[in-house]
């Protein structure tokens, strides 16, 4: 009787149209597949463009009093690939992902609300664009990514640059919330029978938890960027000294959305990399409940951290202490995490795909930035290297060494099942081995210079201070993954076209979205699939000795 | 291997529906951009001279006008109760009451608005000001963007009628309603009853 297909409400009639290949298919669809491929797409546009900033950047700090940029346009560049690569590249990359395969992981037909779905995305991408559309209105934004007060104020940007990027983070961040209720009400609502929340697949329950923090922390955003909006348009003094206002709430409200926001990125990145690590140990992930309830107990403490973005801005030493305890506590989960992927590897029959070469950069990667974040947590250490390069590098670990390195995991491992051909293996391992050369000629040297005092957002510096032959070696390494992403983009290119067929199941891996064709028919499943373990297709390949056997031992 | 089969199915035994569910999980997040900015209320009210809250506004005037909002949630309450019972004359009588309470509401709101502009207090005044405008004008926008909702739903009734139940129409609008209607008491409390009275 469980097994039993019910009708999904919210599905009938959306979606199911021929599988045409026209624009206009595309334009209209509220399939989350498709959905899920235009996030990942329209995020991979504004990697790249992020990326040539980047690029930018590192040509005018080759040398010292170097004069590609002038300090104007320094300043805009950097504002840009922040803002770009958070909102606009990493959280469609990753909410992309997310679309695709939340509702194949659970055994669903499509999202709760497709047409919701549709809505999210397309504002996604419109603001995108209303972003750069500033460049056309007299410059982009030059504040920095996180925009501090008074800086922002009429009187220091007159232009409409800030404008355009409160409105363009308003409407992002609308879509974002439409997608985190879209995500919850499908698992709480269309997971396929026996699929319990003691079997969900770690990644769904991570972007559970993400979900219920965008919820709680993107609006907070939203309310600071009106707030902002009234101070420029209707001379308002929420942020105004002059009018009784006070700069200082702006970064408290601002780092209680940020500092969930960091969260946001990394926790899919940890449900990637759990998904990955037990499929190419071949091992069945160690400590299932602990890597959930770590991730839970992350995105409480992520509500509770938010001022040690903020020891520099002389808070009360109660306060610096309570911070700084919080910060080291969140470590405890995230550490429990890093055990458990390790665990699961240990003893394995590991195979090294490039998959599983990202998930292991990634491991390597995230812990060096997660260390050097518990550093930063000590206050007289954020003392001494707040606002220097030693941020900048700590900030790359975890958010390329971390976030990209999963996501670049999460591509190779999911683009057979999103297009029906592997990737190529070559040109994935030079992929691999550029970008993690490449990343750590980037940003190792940046937590010396960071102690040696250069100051980050700097457009220059002078010779004398005798940094030019590290930043050298920085802007070297830069191009290096700039290079390395080209041998990915040529890769994709390469393999939609000419890889070799994947089947259904090239990784012999465990979850549902492996059920399927690849890529999967509009409506996924034919008939509903019942769920009786944590890995519904060992049980299927292995019936004399299922999971479920031994589901209480796991 | 059956009992595991037969176990009882993780969907379709759920007290809340979907779409009550999606409503709800976006009330919470609203409520996340109304506690931010009474949040930067209650930390800038005591610090400006003039004007200030304790001079300026009148706890006892919003008192009618206040109640017209809360009264609504108990007319939208019966009006989903008419509906349940299919009496379509009752409802519609009920969701126009609520209407015009919101409306009175709204009206109440304006005439102080207007009132403040008289005395030359506007957003550009100080920060007080600024906070108190800003978070006025995020709530009354939510009563009105209800306000549409409701007269959308009550001409769709008097073309067919409505659904009733925990996932219709009428049950979500209602739900974002009592938010609204909500909201308002913490704003009344901090902003009319904390700063303009208790601090006068």
């Amino acid at each position: 009787m469980a097994s039993v297909a019910r009708p999904l409400p919210g599905y009938a009639g959306v979606g199911v149209g021929p599988p045409g290949a026209g624009l206009l298919t595309w334009v209209s669809t509220v399939d989350h597949k498709r959905i899920g491929i235009m996030y990942v797409a329209t995020g991979l546009v504004f990697f790249a463009v992020g990326g040539i900033e980047s690029l930018l950047m590192r040509s005018q700090l080759a040398q010292p009093d170097a004069q590609v940029l002038s300090p104007q346009v320094y300043n805009q560049v950097f504002t840009l690939h922040g803002v770009t690569m958070i909102f606009f590249a990493v959280m469609p990359l990753l909410f992309g992902l997310a679309n695709y395969l939340l509702p194949l992981m659970i055994g669903a037909r499509d999202v709760a609300f497709p047409r919701l779905n549709a809505f999210s995305y397309w504002i996604l991408a419109a603001s995108g664009l209303f972003l750069y559309y500033s460049l056309l209105s007299g410059g982009a934004p030059d504040v920095g990514w996180y925009a501090y007060a008074p800086l922002t104020e009429h009187p220091f940007s007159p232009t409409n640059a800030v404008d355009f990027y409160a409105l363009a983070l308003i409407l992002s961040g609308a879509g974002t919330v439409a997608t985190s209720i879209n995500f919850v009400v499908t698992v709480v609502h269309h997971r396929a029978p026996g699929m319990s929340y003691n079997r969900l697949p770690v990644f769904v329950w991570m972007m559970l938890v993400t979900s219920a923090l965008s919820l709680l922390a993107l609006p907070t955003l939203t309310a600071s960027l009106i707030m902002l909006l009234v101070d420029r348009l209707l001379s308002g003094h929420f942020y105004d000294p002059l009018g009784g206002g006070l700069p200082i709430m702006w970064q408290h409200l601002f780092w209680i959305f940020g500092h969930p926001e960091v969260y946001i990125l990394a926790l899919p990145a940890f449900g990637f990399i759990s998904e990955i690590v037990p499929v190419f140990s071949r091992k069945p992930i160690f400590g299932y409940s602990f890597v959930v309830a770590s991730g839970i107990a992350i995105g409480f403490l992520s509500f509770g951290v938010w001022a040690h973005h903020m020891f520099a801005s002389g808070m009360p030493i109660i306060a610096d202490m309570a911070f700084s305890a919080s910060t080291m506590a969140i470590a405890i989960p995230t550490g429990v995490k890093i055990f458990t992927w390790l665990a699961t590897a240990y003893g394995g029959a590991i195979r090294f795909r490039t998959p599983m070469l990202f998930a292991l950069g990634f491991i390597a990667m995230f812990l060096i930035g997660g260390l050097s974040g518990v550093t930063l947590a000590v206050v007289p250490i954020d003392w001494q290297v707040n606002g220097s390069y030693y941020l900048v590098a700590h900030l790359h670990y975890v958010a390329v060494g971390g976030v990209a390195f999963a996501i670049f995991a999460a591509w190779y491992y999911w683009f057979p099942k999103m297009s029906g051909r592997m990737m190529s293996e070559r040109w994935g391992k030079a992929h691999f081995w550029l970008f993690l050369i490449g990343f750590n000629l980037t940003f190792l040297p940046m937590h010396l210079l960071g102690i040696e005092g250069m100051p980050r957002r700097v457009y220059t510096y002078p010779a004398f201070e005798g940094w030019g032959d590290l930043n050298l070696l920085i802007t070297i390494g830069a191009f290096i993954m700039g290079l390395a992403v080209v041998v990915f983009v040529g890769n994709v290119l390469w393999s939609l076209r000419f890889g070799r067929p994947a089947g259904d199941n090239p990784w012999e891996a465990w979850t549902l979205e492996w059920a399927t064709s690849s890529p999967p028919p509009s409506y996924n499943f034919a008939s509903i699939p019942t769920v009786t373990s944590r890995r519904p297709l060992w049980d299927v390949a292995h019936p004399e000795a299922p999971d479920w056997e031994h589901e209480r031992e796991l | 291997m059956a009992s595991y089969a037969a176990a009882p199915s993780s969907a379709g035994t759920h007290a809340i529906g979907p779409r009550r569910l999606g409503v709800l999980l976006f009330v919470a997040s609203e409520s996340m951009v109304f506690l931010s900015v009474i949040s930067l209320y209650s930390v800038g009210q005591g610090r400006v001279d003039h004007p200030n809250p304790q001079e300026t506004l009148s706890a006892a005037r919003m008192i009618p006008f206040s109640v017209a909002l809360w009264l609504s949630s108990g007319t939208i309450a019966l009006c989903a109760r008419r509906l349940a019972r299919g009496r379509y004359g009752g409802m519609r009588l009920w969701l126009l009451a609520t209407v015009i309470l919101g409306a009175v509401f709204l009206g109440g709101e304006l005439s102080e608005w207007l009132e403040l502009f008289g005395e030359r207090v506007t957003a550009a005044s100080n920060v007080w000001a600024t906070t108190f405008f800003t978070l006025t004008g995020i709530h009354g926008l939510h009563v009105i963007i209800g306000l549409l909702m409701m007269l959308a739903l009550l001409g769709v009734s008097l073309r067919r009628p409505l659904a009733h139940g925990g996932e219709s129409g009428l049950e979500l609008i209602s739900i974002y309603w009592h938010f609204v209607d909500g909201m308002w008491v913490l704003i009344y409390g901090v902003v009319y009853f904390w700063s303009a009275f208790m601090a006068r």
